[in-house]
């Protein structure tokens, strides 16, 4: 389990990270080690959460790092470098979902359809981590279900600690239109989770 | 979902978030890292390598912008070479006309020819007895024309002054007087001394030759050069001029294209038969006849000339007016 406050978001990481990949472009490959070993693990869960597939996932995660090792000559320090990381990633995804021909839309799957591929009731989970458990796919079905624009924002949120703002310049729309996807997006997961969430109580009470 | 919840989640205070992080961690397969941070070595290790690349591009690049200067260099180096040869030939057509000039000019009939080999004026100074040096061979054009000037005036002093000097002188010498034309020559010789130097390396040949006793067969001008006072004492110092008496530079002599430091005589020429006369007739009565001889034998020409030389030898001499010896009459 991860820490409860974002991953990468300090403002001296953010310094210290366009200081790192400046020495990597002059030839310090420790450099970019630091960097990768700061970042492979919120890409490669963006990735992953993002098209559902670990081989794709892993796939997208090396096309990402390729394209950063292959530009790092033409980095400047315009912005931030997660910003430049996650639009890259955003656009690799993008690409990858238009090359499979799968909507960009994703799955259009209502929160209330994971209501059938939930596990049964509290009766059949007798203890509180069985309903715990329930209540951890049911919000992983709940994020796979929403809509990948409003995943991808939710995602880039979670995992790297951007304001809407900057996740607005990744995605490429407003500020506006990414604090409403990320609004929607919230409301489905939080519909999801009190959907589950009384009869795990129960369960735990009744344990 | 209302604007509290969402302030909330924004706030990372949410369950949602909550929620998230305790999702099952997905970490990044161990051959990614392999392989992510092998590419990042490898981009490295092909920029290093490529930069001897990039110098070499580099080079080539310079080498391209000097080639696009080679067709310029080439031709501005063509046309310099072009100039040079025009501006030499031009020279030399300059310096092969000079004599042709020189002939036609009576002043520098004995001018030498400048740009004359100088292992040729060598071998010549070793085959003439007596030589005056010459000019340097190689002397510009302007030097030249100064040359030429001062000649010229040189020249006109001559024939007012110094003539007459050399007369007196040879009048007064032991030996037969030099005839005009002898005078008039030995004038002609003497001014490449007045307008180019002598060069040192002649003056002890001119010395060793003069004192030399005359070579049994030589022409009998060589006996008179030899007899006669030097042309310093007889000109008292003022000019300097010498004869080259030698048999085998008659022929240029007498095209009169010869060096301008060397005058040669020959003894079938004019200027020998002249001598001849004088060496001949060193009374005045003989020669009367002789002169009348010729004018009996209808050379009148001949007859005049020996006549002028005549009168210029001895001019108070009483020729009666009806003499036929006389060119007047």
């Amino acid at each position: 389990m991860r820490s409860a406050t974002p991953e990468i978001r300090h403002d001296a990481t953010v310094q210290d990270d366009a200081a790192l990949m400046l020495r990597y472009r002059d030839g310090d490959l420790r450099a970019f080690e630091i960097l990768y070993a700061r970042y492979k693990g919120p890409l490669y869960r963006y990735l992953q959460r993002q098209c559902h597939d670990a081989q794709i996932a892993g796939d997208l995660f090396q096309e990402v790092w390729s394209k950063v090792i292959a530009s790092r000559e033409r980095y400047e320090v315009k912005a931030q470098f997660n910003t430049w990381l996650f639009r890259i990633a955003h656009n690799c995804a993008v690409d990858h979902f238009r090359r499979s021909g799968r909507q960009h839309a994703g799955r259009m799957q209502d929160v209330d359809e994971l209501q059938d591929e939930l596990p049964g009731s509290s009766q059949d989970q007798p203890d509180s981590a069985a309903a715990s458990r329930e209540v951890h796919i049911a919000f992983r079905r709940a994020l796979e279900a929403l809509p990948a624009e409003q995943r991808d924002v939710f995602l880039l949120y979670e995992e790297t600690g951007l304001s809407l703002e900057e996740i607005g310049r990744v995605t490429g729309v407003a500020m506006e239109t990414a604090k409403s996807r990320l609004r929607y997006a919230v409301g489905k997961l939080r519909a999801a989770l009190q959907l589950h969430a009384p009869r795990a109580g129960e369960a735990g009470a009744e344990s | 979902m209302d604007d509290r919840e969402f302030e909330e989640y924004l706030r990372r205070e949410s369950q949602i978030s909550q929620q998230y992080r305790e999702l099952q961690d997905d970490a990044v397969p161990a051959h990614l890292d392999a392989l992510v941070l092998e590419q990042a070595r490898a981009a490295l290790q092909k920029e290093s390598a490529a930069a001897p690349r990039d110098d070499l591009a580099a080079v080539r690049r310079r080498r391209g912008r000097l080639m696009r200067w080679a067709v310029p260099t080439a031709l501005a180096a063509s046309a310099l070479l072009v100039v040079s040869i025009v501006i030499r030939s031009g020279v030399q057509h300059e310096t092969l006309l000079l004599p042709q000039v020189r002939q036609e000019a009576p002043g520098a009939a004995a001018q030498p020819e400048s740009m004359e080999d100088k292992s040729v004026a060598a071998e010549r100074a070793a085959a003439a007895p007596l030589v005056v040096p010459a000019a340097p061979p190689a002397a510009p054009a302007a030097a030249r024309a100064e040359m030429e000037m001062a000649r010229q005036v040189q020249q006109a002093r001559i024939d007012s002054a110094g003539m007459q000097k050399r007369r007196a002188a040879a009048e007064s010498s032991a030996t037969a007087a030099a005839p005009a034309p002898r005078a008039q020559v030995d004038a002609i010789a003497s001014l490449p001394a007045v307008a180019a130097p002598r060069p040192s390396v002649a003056e002890p040949k001119l010395a060793a030759e003069v004192s030399e006793p005359a070579p049994a067969g030589a022409p009998a001008d060589v006996a008179l050069a030899k007899a006669a006072p030097s042309p310093a004492q007889a000109t008292g110092g003022e000019e300097l001029d010498e004869i080259v008496l030698t048999g085998h530079r008659a022929a240029r002599s007498a095209r009169g294209a010869g060096p301008r430091d060397t005058v040669r005589t020959n003894a079938s020429g004019s200027t020998d038969a002249a001598s001849d006369t004088t060496e001949a007739f060193r009374e005045p009565e003989p020669w009367l006849e002789h002169i009348r001889q010729l004018r009996h034998d209808g050379e009148d020409r001949q007859a005049d000339r020996e006549w002028r030389r005549f009168r210029k030898q001895y001019p108070d001499y009483v020729v009666a007016t009806d003499d036929p010896a006389r060119a007047d009459r």
